[in-house]
Protein backbone atom coordinates (compact mmCIF):
# COMPACT_ATOMS: atom_id res chain seq x y z
CA UNK A 1 0.00 0.00 0.00
CA UNK A 2 1.35 3.39 -0.94
CA UNK A 3 2.20 5.69 2.03
CA UNK A 4 0.06 8.76 2.42
CA UNK A 5 3.10 10.93 3.02
CA UNK A 6 6.85 10.50 3.65
CA UNK A 7 6.05 10.57 7.39
CA UNK A 8 3.70 7.65 7.25
CA UNK A 9 4.82 4.76 9.44
CA UNK A 10 7.60 6.66 11.17
CA UNK A 11 8.06 5.97 14.88
CA UNK A 12 6.13 7.97 17.47
CA UNK A 13 9.29 9.61 18.81
CA UNK A 14 9.56 11.64 15.63
CA UNK A 15 6.24 13.35 16.27
CA UNK A 16 5.85 16.05 18.87
CA UNK A 17 2.31 15.30 19.93
CA UNK A 18 3.04 11.59 20.40
CA UNK A 19 5.51 12.30 23.19
CA UNK A 20 4.14 10.97 26.53
CA UNK A 21 6.07 13.71 28.32
CA UNK A 22 3.51 16.27 27.14
CA UNK A 23 1.04 14.78 29.57
CA UNK A 24 3.43 13.40 32.14
CA UNK A 25 6.77 15.27 32.26
CA UNK A 26 8.49 12.44 34.11
CA UNK A 27 7.93 10.21 31.07
CA UNK A 28 9.79 12.53 28.72
CA UNK A 29 12.46 10.40 27.09
CA UNK A 30 14.30 11.67 24.01
CA UNK A 31 16.92 8.90 24.07
CA UNK A 32 16.98 6.13 21.49
CA UNK A 33 19.26 4.01 19.33
CA UNK A 34 21.97 3.65 21.92
CA UNK A 35 24.68 1.62 20.15
CA UNK A 36 26.49 0.31 23.22
CA UNK A 37 25.92 -0.45 26.87
CA UNK A 38 28.00 0.22 29.95
CA UNK A 39 28.70 -2.77 32.15
CA UNK A 40 29.60 -2.70 35.83
CA UNK A 41 33.25 -3.38 35.02
CA UNK A 42 33.62 -0.67 32.41
CA UNK A 43 35.90 2.08 33.66
CA UNK A 44 34.18 5.42 33.16
CA UNK A 45 36.04 8.71 33.04
CA UNK A 46 34.08 11.92 33.51
CA UNK A 47 35.09 15.44 32.57
CA UNK A 48 33.57 18.72 31.49
CA UNK A 49 31.55 21.54 32.91
CA UNK A 50 29.87 21.64 36.27
CA UNK A 51 26.91 19.53 35.10
CA UNK A 52 29.37 16.68 34.57
CA UNK A 53 29.83 16.64 38.34
CA UNK A 54 26.28 15.32 38.64
CA UNK A 55 27.08 12.50 36.25
CA UNK A 56 30.17 11.61 38.29
CA UNK A 57 28.21 11.77 41.53
CA UNK A 58 25.49 9.42 40.27
CA UNK A 59 28.08 7.00 38.92
CA UNK A 60 29.86 7.01 42.26
CA UNK A 61 26.62 6.13 44.02
CA UNK A 62 25.29 3.55 41.64
CA UNK A 63 27.70 0.67 41.51
CA UNK A 64 29.28 1.52 38.19
CA UNK A 65 32.99 1.99 37.92
CA UNK A 66 33.66 5.70 37.96
CA UNK A 67 37.38 5.54 37.38
CA UNK A 68 39.17 7.87 39.76
CA UNK A 69 42.88 7.79 39.09
CA UNK A 70 43.73 10.78 41.27
CA UNK A 71 42.66 9.59 44.67
CA UNK A 72 43.30 11.16 48.02
CA UNK A 73 45.67 9.28 50.26
CA UNK A 74 43.57 6.71 52.16
CA UNK A 75 44.44 8.41 55.45
CA UNK A 76 42.32 11.38 54.52
CA UNK A 77 38.79 10.01 54.57
CA UNK A 78 35.81 10.99 52.47
CA UNK A 79 34.79 14.44 53.80
CA UNK A 80 38.28 15.92 53.54
CA UNK A 81 38.88 14.27 50.17
CA UNK A 82 35.66 15.79 48.90
CA UNK A 83 36.57 19.24 50.22
CA UNK A 84 39.76 19.07 48.19
CA UNK A 85 37.88 17.87 45.10
CA UNK A 86 39.21 14.35 44.97
CA UNK A 87 36.65 12.18 43.20
CA UNK A 88 34.61 15.09 41.87
CA UNK A 89 35.89 13.97 38.48
CA UNK A 90 38.23 11.17 37.51
CA UNK A 91 41.17 13.46 38.21
CA UNK A 92 41.41 16.84 39.90
CA UNK A 93 41.09 18.94 36.76
CA UNK A 94 38.06 20.87 37.99
CA UNK A 95 35.56 22.11 35.45
CA UNK A 96 36.58 21.97 31.80
CA UNK A 97 34.16 24.39 30.22
CA UNK A 98 35.47 24.73 26.69
CA UNK A 99 36.66 22.24 24.09
CA UNK A 100 39.92 24.18 23.90
CA UNK A 101 40.49 23.48 27.60
CA UNK A 102 40.09 19.75 26.99
CA UNK A 103 42.52 19.90 24.10
CA UNK A 104 45.13 21.82 26.08
CA UNK A 105 44.72 19.64 29.16
CA UNK A 106 45.49 16.53 27.12
CA UNK A 107 48.55 18.22 25.64
CA UNK A 108 49.76 19.53 28.99
CA UNK A 109 49.31 16.17 30.70
CA UNK A 110 51.37 14.49 28.02
CA UNK A 111 54.13 17.10 28.02
CA UNK A 112 53.24 18.54 24.64
CA UNK A 113 52.27 22.01 25.84
CA UNK A 114 53.76 23.98 28.70
CA UNK A 115 51.96 27.27 29.25
CA UNK A 116 53.95 30.33 30.20
CA UNK A 117 51.75 31.01 33.19
CA UNK A 118 52.58 28.65 36.04
CA UNK A 119 50.51 30.06 38.89
CA UNK A 120 48.37 32.96 39.98
CA UNK A 121 48.76 34.71 43.33
CA UNK A 122 46.00 34.13 45.85
CA UNK A 123 45.73 36.60 48.69
CA UNK A 124 49.03 37.10 50.45
CA UNK A 125 51.81 35.06 51.96
CA UNK A 126 52.97 33.51 48.73
CA UNK A 127 49.84 31.45 48.27
CA UNK A 128 48.91 30.63 44.69
CA UNK A 129 46.20 28.96 42.67
CA UNK A 130 46.53 26.84 39.58
CA UNK A 131 45.34 29.08 36.71
CA UNK A 132 43.90 26.00 35.02
CA UNK A 133 41.87 24.82 38.04
CA UNK A 134 41.75 27.83 40.32
CA UNK A 135 39.18 26.43 42.72
CA UNK A 136 40.56 22.93 43.15
CA UNK A 137 41.74 23.69 46.70
CA UNK A 138 39.69 25.86 49.07
CA UNK A 139 42.56 28.23 49.79
CA UNK A 140 44.93 27.49 46.95
CA UNK A 141 48.42 26.06 47.37
CA UNK A 142 50.97 27.18 49.92
CA UNK A 143 53.46 28.05 47.17
CA UNK A 144 54.16 27.63 43.50
CA UNK A 145 56.62 24.88 44.40
CA UNK A 146 53.83 22.91 46.05
CA UNK A 147 51.49 23.52 43.12
CA UNK A 148 54.07 22.14 40.68
CA UNK A 149 54.46 18.95 42.71
CA UNK A 150 50.70 18.53 42.85
CA UNK A 151 50.41 19.19 39.12
CA UNK A 152 52.92 16.46 38.37
CA UNK A 153 50.81 13.95 40.31
CA UNK A 154 47.70 15.34 38.60
CA UNK A 155 49.14 14.86 35.12
CA UNK A 156 50.18 11.29 35.93
CA UNK A 157 46.60 10.60 36.99
CA UNK A 158 45.22 12.06 33.75
CA UNK A 159 47.55 9.96 31.64
CA UNK A 160 46.49 6.84 33.50
CA UNK A 161 42.80 7.72 33.15
CA UNK A 162 43.08 8.27 29.40
CA UNK A 163 45.09 5.10 28.92
CA UNK A 164 42.85 2.77 30.94
CA UNK A 165 39.30 4.08 30.53
CA UNK A 166 36.62 2.18 28.65
CA UNK A 167 34.08 5.02 28.53
CA UNK A 168 34.73 8.75 28.27
CA UNK A 169 31.84 11.03 29.25
CA UNK A 170 32.49 14.65 28.36
CA UNK A 171 30.06 17.51 29.00
CA UNK A 172 30.56 20.58 26.86
CA UNK A 173 29.73 23.67 28.85
CA UNK A 174 30.78 27.01 27.37
CA UNK A 175 32.25 28.69 24.35
CA UNK A 176 33.44 31.80 26.19
CA UNK A 177 36.80 31.81 27.86
CA UNK A 178 39.97 33.78 28.54
CA UNK A 179 43.18 33.11 26.69
CA UNK A 180 46.72 34.11 27.45
CA UNK A 181 47.96 36.38 24.68
CA UNK A 182 51.48 34.93 24.90
CA UNK A 183 50.74 31.30 24.11
CA UNK A 184 46.99 30.89 23.77
CA UNK A 185 46.60 28.99 27.03
CA UNK A 186 42.91 29.05 27.95
CA UNK A 187 41.77 29.52 31.53
CA UNK A 188 38.47 28.31 32.98
CA UNK A 189 37.96 31.62 34.77
CA UNK A 190 39.26 35.08 34.01
CA UNK A 191 42.19 36.12 36.16
CA UNK A 192 40.91 38.14 39.09
CA UNK A 193 37.81 36.02 39.61
CA UNK A 194 39.28 33.29 41.83
CA UNK A 195 42.92 34.30 42.05
CA UNK A 196 45.35 36.05 39.78
CA UNK A 197 45.33 39.63 38.60
CA UNK A 198 43.43 40.79 35.55
CA UNK A 199 45.95 42.33 33.18
CA UNK A 200 44.38 43.18 29.82
CA UNK A 201 47.79 43.18 28.15
CA UNK A 202 48.22 39.49 29.06
CA UNK A 203 44.79 37.94 28.62
CA UNK A 204 42.13 38.31 25.98
CA UNK A 205 38.49 37.32 25.86
CA UNK A 206 37.77 34.51 23.45
CA UNK A 207 34.42 33.22 22.26
CA UNK A 208 35.06 30.02 20.35
CA UNK A 209 32.91 29.66 17.25
CA UNK A 210 31.54 26.47 15.77
CA UNK A 211 34.53 25.78 13.52
CA UNK A 212 36.96 26.22 16.40
CA UNK A 213 34.91 24.08 18.76
CA UNK A 214 34.57 21.30 16.21
CA UNK A 215 38.29 21.46 15.48
CA UNK A 216 39.16 21.33 19.19
CA UNK A 217 36.84 18.38 19.78
CA UNK A 218 38.14 16.58 16.72
CA UNK A 219 41.71 17.09 17.92
CA UNK A 220 40.89 15.96 21.47
CA UNK A 221 39.02 12.82 20.49
CA UNK A 222 41.68 11.91 17.94
CA UNK A 223 44.31 12.40 20.61
CA UNK A 224 42.44 10.19 23.05
CA UNK A 225 41.80 7.48 20.47
CA UNK A 226 45.46 7.40 19.53
CA UNK A 227 46.24 6.47 23.12
CA UNK A 228 43.16 4.36 23.72
CA UNK A 229 41.67 3.22 20.39
CA UNK A 230 38.77 1.28 21.88
CA UNK A 231 37.35 3.92 24.20
CA UNK A 232 33.65 4.59 23.75
CA UNK A 233 32.61 8.21 23.96
CA UNK A 234 29.48 9.86 25.32
CA UNK A 235 29.08 13.59 24.75
CA UNK A 236 26.59 15.81 26.52
CA UNK A 237 25.91 19.53 26.62
CA UNK A 238 25.42 21.22 29.94
CA UNK A 239 21.93 22.70 30.34
CA UNK A 240 23.22 25.26 32.83
CA UNK A 241 22.96 28.78 31.35
CA UNK A 242 25.92 31.14 31.33
CA UNK A 243 26.47 32.92 34.61
CA UNK A 244 27.85 35.93 32.76
CA UNK A 245 28.84 36.89 29.25
CA UNK A 246 31.60 39.20 28.18
CA UNK A 247 29.85 39.80 24.85
CA UNK A 248 27.93 43.06 24.62
CA UNK A 249 24.51 41.45 24.63
CA UNK A 250 22.06 39.88 27.02
CA UNK A 251 23.43 36.87 28.85
CA UNK A 252 20.55 34.71 27.63
CA UNK A 253 21.36 35.46 24.01
CA UNK A 254 24.92 34.38 24.69
CA UNK A 255 23.59 31.27 26.39
CA UNK A 256 21.51 30.18 23.43
CA UNK A 257 24.33 30.84 20.98
CA UNK A 258 26.85 29.02 23.13
CA UNK A 259 24.63 25.99 23.63
CA UNK A 260 23.79 25.88 19.92
CA UNK A 261 27.47 25.82 19.01
CA UNK A 262 28.19 23.10 21.54
CA UNK A 263 25.21 21.03 20.46
CA UNK A 264 26.25 21.22 16.82
CA UNK A 265 29.85 20.37 17.66
CA UNK A 266 28.71 17.34 19.62
CA UNK A 267 26.52 16.24 16.76
CA UNK A 268 29.40 16.62 14.34
CA UNK A 269 31.60 14.41 16.53
CA UNK A 270 29.01 11.63 16.50
CA UNK A 271 29.19 11.68 12.71
CA UNK A 272 32.97 11.70 12.58
CA UNK A 273 33.77 9.12 15.26
CA UNK A 274 32.58 5.58 15.67
CA UNK A 275 31.26 4.57 19.08
CA UNK A 276 30.70 8.21 19.89
CA UNK A 277 27.20 9.28 20.78
CA UNK A 278 25.29 12.22 22.13
CA UNK A 279 23.25 11.92 25.31
CA UNK A 280 20.49 14.58 25.43
CA UNK A 281 20.78 15.78 29.01
CA UNK A 282 20.50 19.36 27.75
CA UNK A 283 17.21 18.54 26.07
CA UNK A 284 15.71 16.83 29.13
CA UNK A 285 16.35 19.80 31.39
CA UNK A 286 15.33 22.52 28.94
CA UNK A 287 12.41 20.82 27.18
CA UNK A 288 9.02 22.57 27.32
CA UNK A 289 7.63 19.24 28.51
CA UNK A 290 9.11 19.76 31.95
CA UNK A 291 7.77 23.32 32.07
CA UNK A 292 10.91 24.83 33.54
CA UNK A 293 10.53 22.75 36.67
CA UNK A 294 14.10 21.50 36.51
CA UNK A 295 15.64 24.91 37.08
CA UNK A 296 16.01 26.34 40.56
CA UNK A 297 14.74 29.69 41.80
CA UNK A 298 17.61 31.47 40.05
CA UNK A 299 16.46 30.02 36.70
CA UNK A 300 19.97 28.61 36.26
CA UNK A 301 20.89 25.87 38.71
CA UNK A 302 19.51 22.45 37.84
CA UNK A 303 17.51 20.98 40.70
CA UNK A 304 17.98 17.44 41.93
CA UNK A 305 14.73 16.27 40.37
CA UNK A 306 16.06 17.24 36.95
CA UNK A 307 19.38 15.57 37.50
CA UNK A 308 17.54 12.48 38.66
CA UNK A 309 15.43 12.45 35.48
CA UNK A 310 18.54 12.78 33.32
CA UNK A 311 20.52 10.13 35.15
CA UNK A 312 17.53 7.81 35.27
CA UNK A 313 17.49 7.89 31.48
CA UNK A 314 21.25 7.48 31.42
CA UNK A 315 21.09 4.28 33.44
CA UNK A 316 17.99 3.05 31.63
CA UNK A 317 19.53 3.35 28.18
CA UNK A 318 23.26 3.00 28.70
CA UNK A 319 23.66 0.37 31.34
CA UNK A 320 23.08 -3.33 31.44
CA UNK A 321 21.95 -3.44 35.04
CA UNK A 322 19.98 -0.23 35.37
CA UNK A 323 20.36 2.13 38.29
CA UNK A 324 21.38 0.70 41.61
CA UNK A 325 21.66 2.52 44.86
CA UNK A 326 24.72 1.72 46.85
CA UNK A 327 26.83 3.71 49.24
CA UNK A 328 29.62 5.69 47.61
CA UNK A 329 32.84 3.79 47.54
CA UNK A 330 35.12 5.09 50.24
CA UNK A 331 38.72 5.08 49.11
CA UNK A 332 39.90 3.14 52.05
CA UNK A 333 42.89 0.90 52.31
CA UNK A 334 42.79 -1.85 54.91
CA UNK A 335 46.56 -1.73 55.39
CA UNK A 336 46.44 1.98 56.14
CA UNK A 337 43.54 1.61 58.56
CA UNK A 338 45.26 -1.24 60.38
CA UNK A 339 48.52 0.69 60.52
CA UNK A 340 46.85 3.82 61.86
CA UNK A 341 45.05 1.81 64.49
CA UNK A 342 48.24 0.00 65.48
CA UNK A 343 50.18 3.27 65.74
CA UNK A 344 47.43 4.87 67.82
CA UNK A 345 47.33 1.91 70.18
CA UNK A 346 51.12 1.89 70.44
CA UNK A 347 51.13 5.57 71.35
CA UNK A 348 48.43 4.92 73.94
CA UNK A 349 50.46 2.09 75.44
CA UNK A 350 53.61 4.17 75.42
CA UNK A 351 51.85 7.09 77.00
CA UNK A 352 50.81 4.85 79.85
CA UNK A 353 54.37 4.02 80.64
CA UNK A 354 56.36 5.95 83.15
CA UNK A 355 59.79 4.97 81.93
CA UNK A 356 61.63 8.22 81.48
CA UNK A 357 65.08 6.94 82.20
CA UNK A 358 68.17 7.84 80.29
CA UNK A 359 69.19 11.07 81.88
CA UNK B 1 64.43 29.85 91.05
CA UNK B 2 61.51 29.98 93.39
CA UNK B 3 58.20 31.50 92.48
CA UNK B 4 57.13 32.60 95.89
CA UNK B 5 53.42 32.53 96.39
CA UNK B 6 52.82 31.77 92.73
CA UNK B 7 51.54 28.27 92.23
CA UNK B 8 51.78 26.34 88.97
CA UNK B 9 49.62 23.42 87.98
CA UNK B 10 50.75 21.31 85.03
CA UNK B 11 47.97 19.29 83.45
CA UNK B 12 48.67 16.81 80.72
CA UNK B 13 49.24 13.30 79.57
CA UNK B 14 52.43 11.39 78.90
CA UNK B 15 54.65 14.39 78.17
CA UNK B 16 54.25 15.55 81.77
CA UNK B 17 56.14 12.46 82.97
CA UNK B 18 59.45 14.12 82.09
CA UNK B 19 58.42 17.18 84.11
CA UNK B 20 57.14 15.17 87.03
CA UNK B 21 60.31 13.12 87.22
CA UNK B 22 62.51 16.21 87.26
CA UNK B 23 60.82 18.19 90.00
CA UNK B 24 63.12 19.15 92.83
CA UNK B 25 61.10 18.88 96.01
CA UNK B 26 62.35 22.07 97.64
CA UNK B 27 63.05 24.19 94.62
CA UNK B 28 59.85 23.30 92.82
CA UNK B 29 57.44 23.08 95.70
CA UNK B 30 55.02 25.47 94.02
CA UNK B 31 54.63 23.19 91.00
CA UNK B 32 52.01 20.46 90.98
CA UNK B 33 51.58 18.00 88.12
CA UNK B 34 48.41 16.18 87.18
CA UNK B 35 48.79 13.37 84.69
CA UNK B 36 45.30 12.95 83.36
CA UNK B 37 46.05 9.42 82.21
CA UNK B 38 46.51 8.53 85.85
CA UNK B 39 43.59 10.57 87.13
CA UNK B 40 40.44 8.66 86.26
CA UNK B 41 38.42 10.87 88.60
CA UNK B 42 39.21 13.78 86.26
CA UNK B 43 39.70 12.22 82.87
CA UNK B 44 37.58 9.45 81.38
CA UNK B 45 39.93 8.22 78.65
CA UNK B 46 37.41 5.96 77.00
CA UNK B 47 34.92 8.78 76.54
CA UNK B 48 37.58 11.47 76.23
CA UNK B 49 35.85 13.62 78.82
CA UNK B 50 37.32 15.85 81.48
CA UNK B 51 35.41 16.42 84.71
CA UNK B 52 36.90 19.57 86.22
CA UNK B 53 35.29 18.93 89.57
CA UNK B 54 38.03 16.32 89.97
CA UNK B 55 40.54 19.14 90.42
CA UNK B 56 38.81 20.05 93.69
CA UNK B 57 39.30 23.55 95.01
CA UNK B 58 42.75 24.01 93.53
CA UNK B 59 43.04 27.47 92.02
CA UNK B 60 46.64 27.94 90.90
CA UNK B 61 48.00 31.17 89.49
CA UNK B 62 49.33 29.47 86.39
CA UNK B 63 48.14 26.50 84.42
CA UNK B 64 50.48 24.82 81.97
CA UNK B 65 48.63 22.38 79.76
CA UNK B 66 50.40 19.59 77.92
CA UNK B 67 47.53 17.71 76.36
CA UNK B 68 48.19 14.83 74.00
CA UNK B 69 50.86 15.99 71.54
CA UNK B 70 51.78 12.68 69.96
CA UNK B 71 49.36 12.61 67.06
CA UNK B 72 52.14 13.66 64.70
CA UNK B 73 53.94 10.48 65.70
CA UNK B 74 50.90 8.35 64.98
CA UNK B 75 50.93 9.71 61.45
CA UNK B 76 54.60 9.99 60.66
CA UNK B 77 56.93 8.17 63.05
CA UNK B 78 56.79 5.03 60.90
CA UNK B 79 56.25 5.04 57.15
CA UNK B 80 52.62 4.57 56.18
CA UNK B 81 51.88 1.36 54.21
CA UNK B 82 51.06 3.82 51.41
CA UNK B 83 54.03 6.16 51.75
CA UNK B 84 53.21 9.83 51.35
CA UNK B 85 54.87 13.19 51.05
CA UNK B 86 53.37 16.45 52.27
CA UNK B 87 53.27 19.82 50.52
CA UNK B 88 55.82 22.39 51.57
CA UNK B 89 56.27 26.07 50.83
CA UNK B 90 59.97 25.95 50.07
CA UNK B 91 60.64 22.48 48.74
CA UNK B 92 57.31 21.71 47.14
CA UNK B 93 56.98 18.58 49.22
CA UNK B 94 58.81 16.70 51.93
CA UNK B 95 60.43 14.37 51.79
CA UNK B 96 61.43 15.33 48.27
CA UNK B 97 62.66 12.80 45.78
CA UNK B 98 63.87 9.92 47.92
CA UNK B 99 63.42 7.01 45.53
CA UNK B 100 60.20 5.95 47.22
CA UNK B 101 56.98 6.17 45.29
CA UNK B 102 54.91 8.45 47.49
CA UNK B 103 51.36 9.79 47.25
CA UNK B 104 51.51 13.57 47.48
CA UNK B 105 49.23 15.18 50.05
CA UNK B 106 48.84 18.98 49.81
CA UNK B 107 49.81 20.73 53.02
CA UNK B 108 46.36 22.27 53.51
CA UNK B 109 44.79 18.85 53.20
CA UNK B 110 47.11 17.26 55.74
CA UNK B 111 46.47 20.23 58.01
CA UNK B 112 42.70 19.70 57.69
CA UNK B 113 43.14 16.02 58.58
CA UNK B 114 45.31 16.70 61.64
CA UNK B 115 43.06 19.55 62.74
CA UNK B 116 39.97 17.35 62.64
CA UNK B 117 41.70 14.79 64.84
CA UNK B 118 43.07 17.36 67.30
CA UNK B 119 39.75 19.12 67.51
CA UNK B 120 38.02 15.90 68.45
CA UNK B 121 40.63 14.65 70.90
CA UNK B 122 42.28 17.71 72.37
CA UNK B 123 40.99 21.17 71.55
CA UNK B 124 37.55 20.08 72.65
CA UNK B 125 38.82 20.29 76.25
CA UNK B 126 40.02 23.89 76.07
CA UNK B 127 36.74 25.71 76.79
CA UNK B 128 36.01 23.63 79.87
CA UNK B 129 39.51 24.09 81.30
CA UNK B 130 39.57 27.80 80.55
CA UNK B 131 36.22 28.26 82.25
CA UNK B 132 37.19 26.20 85.29
CA UNK B 133 40.49 27.98 85.83
CA UNK B 134 39.14 31.42 84.98
CA UNK B 135 41.34 33.14 87.58
CA UNK B 136 44.56 31.59 86.30
CA UNK B 137 46.78 32.52 83.43
CA UNK B 138 46.76 29.52 81.11
CA UNK B 139 49.56 28.31 78.87
CA UNK B 140 49.97 25.28 76.67
CA UNK B 141 53.35 23.62 76.32
CA UNK B 142 54.44 22.58 72.88
CA UNK B 143 55.16 18.87 72.62
CA UNK B 144 58.82 17.95 72.14
CA UNK B 145 59.96 17.63 68.53
CA UNK B 146 61.01 14.35 66.91
CA UNK B 147 64.46 13.02 67.57
CA UNK B 148 66.77 13.54 64.64
CA UNK B 149 68.18 10.08 64.35
CA UNK B 150 66.42 7.14 62.74
CA UNK B 151 68.92 4.77 64.37
CA UNK B 152 67.82 5.91 67.83
CA UNK B 153 64.23 5.00 67.03
CA UNK B 154 65.29 1.67 65.61
CA UNK B 155 67.35 1.01 68.74
CA UNK B 156 64.56 1.97 71.10
CA UNK B 157 61.42 1.07 69.20
CA UNK B 158 59.52 0.12 72.34
CA UNK B 159 55.90 -0.42 71.50
CA UNK B 160 56.57 0.34 67.83
CA UNK B 161 58.75 -2.70 67.22
CA UNK B 162 55.98 -4.48 65.32
CA UNK B 163 55.76 -1.59 62.89
CA UNK B 164 59.47 -1.21 62.25
CA UNK B 165 59.35 -3.39 59.15
CA UNK B 166 57.68 -0.40 57.49
CA UNK B 167 60.80 1.67 58.28
CA UNK B 168 61.19 4.85 60.28
CA UNK B 169 60.07 7.89 58.30
CA UNK B 170 62.68 10.38 57.15
CA UNK B 171 63.23 13.25 59.57
CA UNK B 172 61.93 15.96 57.21
CA UNK B 173 58.57 14.20 57.04
CA UNK B 174 58.43 13.75 60.82
CA UNK B 175 59.34 17.41 61.32
CA UNK B 176 56.72 18.49 58.80
CA UNK B 177 53.93 16.73 60.64
CA UNK B 178 55.23 17.99 63.95
CA UNK B 179 55.24 21.60 62.72
CA UNK B 180 51.75 21.29 61.31
CA UNK B 181 50.60 20.00 64.69
CA UNK B 182 52.37 22.85 66.51
CA UNK B 183 50.76 25.49 64.28
CA UNK B 184 47.33 24.01 64.91
CA UNK B 185 47.90 23.99 68.65
CA UNK B 186 49.01 27.62 68.47
CA UNK B 187 45.91 28.61 66.52
CA UNK B 188 43.55 26.76 68.82
CA UNK B 189 45.24 28.27 71.86
CA UNK B 190 44.89 31.76 70.38
CA UNK B 191 41.19 31.15 69.86
CA UNK B 192 40.71 30.20 73.51
CA UNK B 193 42.91 32.83 75.16
CA UNK B 194 45.63 30.31 75.98
CA UNK B 195 49.27 31.31 75.51
CA UNK B 196 51.21 28.78 73.48
CA UNK B 197 54.73 28.06 74.74
CA UNK B 198 57.38 26.99 72.25
CA UNK B 199 59.89 24.25 72.94
CA UNK B 200 62.92 25.66 74.79
CA UNK B 201 65.52 26.81 72.26
CA UNK B 202 68.21 24.89 74.09
CA UNK B 203 66.45 21.62 73.23
CA UNK B 204 66.49 22.18 69.48
CA UNK B 205 69.11 21.08 67.00
CA UNK B 206 69.89 23.18 63.93
CA UNK B 207 67.29 21.23 61.96
CA UNK B 208 64.62 21.81 64.60
CA UNK B 209 64.73 18.24 65.91
CA UNK B 210 65.20 17.33 69.56
CA UNK B 211 68.88 17.44 70.57
CA UNK B 212 70.48 14.14 71.43
CA UNK B 213 70.89 15.16 75.09
CA UNK B 214 67.11 15.15 75.49
CA UNK B 215 66.21 11.86 73.80
CA UNK B 216 64.35 9.44 75.95
CA UNK B 217 64.70 5.69 75.52
CA UNK B 218 61.42 5.63 73.67
CA UNK B 219 60.78 7.22 70.30
CA UNK B 220 58.33 9.96 71.21
CA UNK B 221 59.08 11.66 74.54
CA UNK B 222 61.71 13.92 76.05
CA UNK B 223 63.82 12.63 78.91
CA UNK B 224 64.24 13.99 82.44
CA UNK B 225 66.76 16.59 81.31
CA UNK B 226 64.17 17.82 78.89
CA UNK B 227 61.68 17.91 81.72
CA UNK B 228 64.09 20.09 83.69
CA UNK B 229 64.40 22.52 80.81
CA UNK B 230 60.63 22.83 80.64
CA UNK B 231 60.34 23.35 84.40
CA UNK B 232 62.82 26.23 84.22
CA UNK B 233 60.96 27.61 81.24
CA UNK B 234 57.64 27.55 83.10
CA UNK B 235 59.12 29.25 86.14
CA UNK B 236 60.68 31.95 83.99
CA UNK B 237 57.35 32.59 82.31
CA UNK B 238 55.56 32.71 85.66
CA UNK B 239 58.08 35.15 87.01
CA UNK B 240 57.60 37.67 84.23
CA UNK B 241 53.87 37.21 83.83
Amino acid sequence: MKPVSPYSGLPDRQFWRKEPGIVEPALFDPVHNVPFRIGPDDRIVTAGSCFAQHVARYLNNSGYHHLVTEQAHPLMGEPIARTFNYGTFSARYGNLYTARQLRQLLLRAHGAFEPVEKSWPKGGGGRVVDPFRPQIQPHGFVSEAELLVDREQHFRAIREAIRTMDIFVFTLGLTEGWADRRDGAVYPLAPGVAGGVYTPELVAFKNFDLAETVEDMQFSLDYIRQINPNVRIILTVSPVPLNATFEDRHVFQSTTLSKAVLRLAADEMTKRFSHCLYFPSYEVITAPHVRGAYFGPDCREVVEEGVSHVMGLFFKHFTTGGQKTIAPKVQDNPDVAVHLDAMGRAIDMLCDEEAITNE
Amino acid sequence: MNVTGQSILVIGMSHVNAICGSLDGDEDQDIQVTNLNKSPHIFDRRRNEIDCSGFGDVQPNYIFLSLHGNFHNVISLIENPVPFSVGDTEQGHVPGDDAIDRVFIPEDMMRAFVEAELQATTFIHFPKLVAHFAAAKIFHLCAPPPSGDQAHIRNFPGVFKDQLHLRVSPLPLRLKLYRIQCELFRQACDQHGISFVDVPDAALSDSGALKRDYWNDDPTHGNLQYGRLVIDQMKAIAEVS
